[in-house]
């Protein structure tokens, strides 16, 4: 029996549409709404008094409902593993609003075989499952040995896929974006199989696609994937594709592709001391096009036959100039950048940045310390590389630190390198990104830097907001920093 | 002194968000280039844009502003700055003689409080004729306010409720207004409460047909108030919006106890800022509910911590019903805190939310402590389940019931929650002894 549905049924009509009669009701009850209808002065009292009076008693008289055909959520296993102590934990929720330093957490954390509390785990899962988060692969990875059973029982609570599993499985129904992340991560961890995926789908992929999805194959790079990128060089039907294929294969010292190269470009050129670089003219070849060699220079000023030899010595790695000058790699990349070849035209960050040279860029930059501003060389140097380079008292308008001069290892920067990045930076009245900087720097700027920057900021006025909120800002990161590698000191 | 406010209550007093950052960046010793206190407030220069630097000062014992800058916000930015710094660093400030320009401040404060307690204690004693007289006229116009919300109400059913949930909120807005001009602001509270009901859920019939009776049984006991016993006419008539004040509150009995905080909830509805704090006696095992009320510049909310016990006499309210509203007379915080008393399941819950119906049949979320209870159900439809197979339906956020997972793993856990014959609402819970909220 329910009481009070004549009285909601009424109400919803209208007492002009839809006259009032109590269904079986208890007797008391019964009596009560009688006694109301009697004295009441108008059908509306009458119903609202008696709406008074059925949910008073129904209210009254409540009882808990059966449980019988309400499904149980099953409990979450126990862990194998202890929790983290309070005060890391507490560091974790601390960085739950950053991404950089929260990755840089995970990674010292992973080695301690701890977890995370569980009270903390909802928000962290969130944000590494989080689309428009660029860092979540990586998050998803460190999480999933920190969150322990717990937080693999929550994931399909909150609507996601167990940890691991979306590579593999999502990669058919993946967006183009989450493909490049699923690659990307596949290709540091399974190498083969990322391969293997990208071969499955390449033919339906259009050109741009296949030519940003190939560019991950940058990743451990290996001979094993010389046979796929040798096909694609030669039969893909995009030209920018090829290219992409063929600077891959340049990656590669023992590749055929670079072997031909070498071959050609030491047959033409010549270099001596007092008269300079001379050269054979070549013949343009059919497999010179094969290899992916232009036969007309873009620039009218250039000689199609300069350019022919240009283009092959912007694909040849420092061993060749070794061979080529006869002499250690620091004396022909030293040698290189004073006496370069097709001056006017040649681009030597090119190779160098292609083969991803580290000692052939901190030659350069050693010799010509101007190259400093063709921002991928820096990028490429290790931190005690960039401690020997001459660099720049000033720089004006260094407003933004190029992502690419952030060592993918993760390594603290030098105090010499570190300082002048704060200098170059400070010496704007306007910084860019202000936060993701401020972050991002606090993982990689030598230590003596903070009590630097915090100096600065009794000196900065009100006009220069930026700089006070960077100063504020990575002067607080860099303390969270501190905070991270005390906590989790890998020694103990 | 009084002691040191936290970070959270000074920046409760900031005027808006802007004031609130600026205030942060000049929490910094580099800023000041004075820094002093003594135990009546603190001072300092702050270097701005100008020549000179603006002479900021905090009264410490009952905290207000004074500031040489021009800005037209209050409390400004170097005062919000000062008062922060001193949170965090203390030590920054040194033990000084105030100048001149504090000690002036100060005395025409203390001055003009002195008067005001003056005039307090010169007042003319209350005038009981003119007293009544103001009565009887409030309560004449309520009596008019109720006649037109009732041939408003009535209108209303006579054409159906089917058609609110598409002119809720012109509908009850306008009437709500004319409550409160009717002095009648429990009422209108009751209409915007209304109001703002979800309409989109399948249980809007239910409730709403609900709240439009127990809002005509309140008209109706209001008409017929000298008919009813003390307490009730005291119930009806705070329930309609008329005010007890402070003094009479606090001259009532008092409950001696030690209080658990048991949940706070926070809620900004346009400038005005409403913490209400639910509390369990120890001894008593009474309910008690306070209210605070801030306004930007104003520090009222007493910083109780959820999960935190007090020591103190708490002193009711007037009216009926098992859970009312309180004031405390003074509260000490108690180093040890302790695990309030449960109800061993749900059926046990059940017959305490009927207890306090049948006490106050107007009383809305009713606050019910269970042990042993653990989440079941699927996607939204969520319930509280015990271990003799008796469910409730709970109404919690996504959010939450994460949280809850994350926190219990699907294991057995304590509750606080408040009940209503629909749904209960959980508001904190506890995990092993562990506090959450």
């Amino acid at each position: 029996m329910n009481a009070t549905e004549p009285v909601i049924q009424t109400a919803l009509l209208g007492t002009a549409n839809k006259e009032f009669v109590p269904g079986e009701l208890p007797e008391a009850l019964a009596t009560l709404i009688r006694k109301i209808q009697e004295i009441s002065e108008d059908p509306e009292s009458a119903l609202y008094q008696t709406a008074a009076a059925t949910f008073a008693y129904r209210r009254a008289g409540w009882e808990p409902l059966s449980a019988k055909d309400i499904p149980p959520i099953q409990a979450a296993p126990e862990e194998n593993l202890p929790y983290f102590d309070s005060e890391q934990n507490a560091l974790f929720a601390r960085l739950e609003s950053t991404s950089y330093l929260l990755l840089h957490a995970y990674r010292k954390a992973v080695a301690s075989r701890r977890l995370i509390v569980p009270e903390l785990l909802p928000p962290l899962i969130r944000r590494a499952f989080d689309r428009n988060n660029p860092n979540r692969n990586a998050e998803q990875a460190l999480l999933a040995r920190l969150a322990g059973n717990r937080g693999c029982w929550l994931l399909p609570h909150l609507g996601f896929t167990p940890w691991g599993k979306m590579e593999t499985e999502a990669w058919d129904t993946a967006s183009h974006n989450e493909r490049k992340e699923i690659l990307r991560q596949c290709r540091h961890e399974h190498p083969a199989q990322a391969l293997e995926m990208l071969r499955n789908e390449w033919k339906s992929e259009s050109a741009v696609h296949r030519d940003e999805l190939l560019g991950y194959l940058r990743i451990n790079l290996s001979k094993a994937d010389e046979t796929f990128l040798q096909e694609v060089a030669e039969s893909d039907r995009s030209s920018t594709v090829k290219e992409t294929a063929r600077n891959l294969l340049c990656r590669m010292p023992e590749s055929e592709l670079v072997k031909r190269y070498c071959e050609w470009l030491q047959e033409h050129l010549r270099y001596n001391a007092l008269t300079g670089w001379s050269y054979k003219k070549p013949a343009y070849t059919p497999e010179m096009k094969k290899f992916g060699l232009e036969e007309v220079s873009p620039n009218k000023k250039e000689k199609d036959e300069e350019y022919l030899l240009r283009q092959l010595a912007q694909r040849v790695p420092l061993t060749f100039w070794c061979k080529f000058f006869g002499c250690d790699a620091e004396q022909a990349a030293r040698r290189l950048t004073r006496h370069q070849p097709f001056r006017k035209f040649f681009n030597l960050q090119e190779p160098i940045v292609n083969f991803s040279d580290s000692q052939w860029a901190c030659y350069t930059l050693k010799e010509d310390p101007s190259y400093i501003r063709q921002e991928a060389l820096v990028g490429l140097l290790t931190p005690a590389q960039r401690e020997e380079i001459a660099l720049p008292e000033k720089w004006e308008n260094f407003n933004f630190i190029p992502t690419s001069w952030f060592n993918e290892d993760g390594k603290t920067w030098g105090p010499r390198f570190s300082e002048h990045i704060v200098s170059w930076l400070l010496q704007n009245r306007y910084l860019y990104y202000v936060n993701d900087t401020a972050e991002h720097l606090a993982l990689y700027l030598d230590p003596s830097q903070q009590s630097r920057i915090e100096q600065h900021l009794s000196a900065i006025t009100d006009e220069a907001p930026s700089i006070l909120e960077f100063c504020t800002k990575t002067s607080e990161y860099m303390s969270l920093k501190t905070a991270i590698d005390t906590l989790f000191n890998d020694n103990q | 002194m009084q002691n040191k406010l936290t970070e959270e209550q000074i920046l409760q007093l900031a005027p808006d968000d802007s004031s609130i950052k600026a205030g942060k960046g000049l929490a910094t010793g580099s800023k000041w280039v004075l820094l002093e206190c003594n135990e009546r407030a603190i001072w300092g220069h702050c270097q701005g844009s100008g020549k000179n630097p603006y002479q900021t000062a905090v009264d410490l014992n009952n905290i207000a502003f004074k500031c040489s800058c021009p800005s037209r916000k209050f409390p400004c930015k170097h005062g919000l700055g000062l008062l922060l710094l001193y949170a965090k660093q203390a030590d920054r400030f040194q033990q000084s003689e105030e100048p001149e320009w504090v000690t002036s401040w100060l005395s025409k404060r203390m001055e003009k409080a002195e008067k005001k307690e003056q005039k307090a204690k010169n007042d003319t004693p209350v005038d009981e004729a003119a007293q009544a007289k103001r009565q009887a006229q409030r309560h004449q116009k309520i009596l008019n306010g109720i006649a037109d919300l009732e041939i408003w109400m009535k209108d209303l059913l006579r054409n159906g409720l089917l058609n609110i949930p598409e002119r809720a909120y012109t509908l009850f807005d306008n009437m709500a207004r004319r409550m409160v001009d009717a002095q009648a602001p429990g009422l209108a509270t009751r209409l915007r409460s209304i109001q703002e009901m979800n309409f989109s859920t399948e249980r809007w019939k239910s409730e709403l047909t609900d709240r439009l009776g127990k809002l005509y049984l309140l008209i109706r006991s209001y008409r017929h108030l000298d008919r009813l016993p003390e307490a009730w006419q005291d119930e009806i008539r705070t329930q309609i919006g008329y005010p007890q004040s402070k003094e009479s509150v606090l001259a009532g009995e008092a409950v001696a106890d030690r209080w658990l905080v048991l949940h706070k909830r926070s809620q900004k509805i346009n400038d005005l800022h409403t913490d209400t704090y639910w509390f369990y006696g120890e001894q008593s095992g009474r309910f008690a509910v306070c209210l605070h009320f801030a306004v930007p510049g104003n520090l009222s909310d007493p910083g109780w911590i959820p999960g935190g016990t007090y020591s103190g006499e708490l002193c009711f309210y007037r009216g009926t019903g098992l859970c009312r509203r309180a004031l405390f007379k003074e509260t000490t915080l108690s180093p040890e805190s302790f695990i309030p008393t449960f109800c061993n399941d749900l059926q046990t819950a059940a017959a305490h939310y009927r207890r306090a119906i049948q006490e106050n049949p107007l009383s809305e979320d009713i606050p019910v402590l269970v042990t042993n209870v653990v989440l079941s159900g699927q996607g939204s439809q969520l319930c509280l389940t015990d271990e003799n197979a008796h469910s409730v339906t709970l109404q919690i956020s996504e959010e939450t019931k994460i949280d809850l997972l994350a926190i219990t793993g699907g294991k057995p856990f304590s509750a606080f929650l408040l009940a209503n014959a629909d749904y209960w609402e959980l508001k904190s819970m506890w995990y092993q002894t562990v506090y959450h909220t």
